[in-house]
């Protein structure tokens, strides 16, 4: 979960992401945010992340994206 | 082109260009595709580095793109008016609108946004203003129409419209009768969006937009929401009238391109 809070800071080093959740909600990330963020996961993890993959929940907090990313590596 | 007939499919697709570096205008989600591809309105075309979807509207297609790094918009066969919209946010975007303009699209407009945050509290007790109703439905299509531009001002389908209207997003003011203004926005958790203001001609001048305004300021007070708007970057009569409301450039742009066949 380190990295994915490294690749976080990176993006927006203005939020302290360990202590928020409802990323995408409440827009502390964005659209354009997400798709950068969904490059830099997919090249770190070596992993396909899809379109439809690309829903709120996934990606809300620290949390659920490393559930996400754990999801993929196992093969779904 | 090929027909792209099933979400799944788009998924495949895209998964190999969300990578570091990618240029792309996508930022809808998958969801929003899903009735197009049930109606077979969404096509694609698939290279090595790049990946064109275009979704058929009403009367153009409107194109989205995933170009790898290095890679360069492919040669297109266009059938019909086809728009994007390109977020310029880094030199990726400002890149890309280079790109397909030297492919023979053309920057029709350019885009800014505001944003009005920490609205003050305001009351639109009787102003005039009005929630849309059903029977309204065809009246505010008509204004639509007769306001914006039907290739770049995303105007909405009946059926989109109607959602729109069943979500209480449309405000209207009239006289005698009759429709003189309207407003549409959108409502997110954290962020609200004007999507259309129009007032008629005979309308102008009166005050009516700063009470359509007001009263969508006041469904919101209290909220928290940051409230947006995009307009055209050289309509400095809407620009300084969304400053009169409060709203302030944030920073954000974005290029219309057209090709036309």
């Amino acid at each position: 979960m380190d990295k994915i809070l490294q690749i976080l800071s990176e993006l927006r080093p203005d939020v302290d992401f360990t202590k928020v959740d409802n990323l995408v909600e409440d827009e502390v990330i964005d659209s354009f945010d997400l798709v950068a963020l969904v490059g830099e996961l997919c090249d770190a993890f070596d992993v396909e992340i899809g379109v439809e993959d690309l829903v709120p929940e996934n990606f809300n907090s620290v949390q659920s994206i490393w559930n996400l990313i754990q999801v993929i590596q196992e093969g779904r | 082109m090929e027909n792209l007939s099933y979400i799944g499919q788009l998924n495949k697709l895209t998964a190999s260009f969300l990578r570091r570096g990618v240029m792309t205008n996508c930022f809808v989600a998958a969801s929003e595709f899903e009735k197009h591809i049930e109606n077979g309105s969404v096509f694609y075309h698939a290279k090595d580095d790049a990946l064109i979807i275009l979704l058929r509207l009403q009367n153009h297609d409107r194109l989205y793109y995933y170009i790898k790094e290095g890679g360069s918009p492919p040669h297109l066969k266009l059938t019909r008016p086809t728009v994007m919209e390109i977020v310029r946010r880094d030199e990726y975007q400002a890149r890309a609108s280079l790109l397909w303009q030297s492919v023979g699209f053309k920057l029709i407009v350019r885009r800014i946004r505001m944003e009005c945050i920490n609205p003050a509290q305001t009351s639109a007790a009787d102003n005039g203003v009005y929630i849309a109703s059903r029977e309204q439905e065809e009246e505010i299509m008509r204004m639509l129409q007769s306001g914006f531009d039907s290739l770049t001002g995303c105007i909405p389908t009946m059926d989109e419209l109607a959602a729109s209207v069943a979500r209480k997003e449309f405000l209207c003011i009239e006289e005698n009768g009759e429709m003189l203004g309207l407003l549409q926005y959108n409502n997110d958790k954290a962020t609200s969006e004007i999507l259309h203001l129009v007032v008629k001609a005979e309308g102008r001048g009166r005050g009516l937009s700063d009470r359509l305004v007001n009263y969508y300021k006041s469904q919101l007070t209290g909220l928290n929401k940051r409230l947006r708007v995009w307009t055209n970057e050289d309509n400095m009569r809407a620009r300084a009238f969304y400053e009169k409301n409060g709203y302030r450039c944030d920073g954000l742009s974005s290029d219309v391109l057209l090709a036309v066949k």
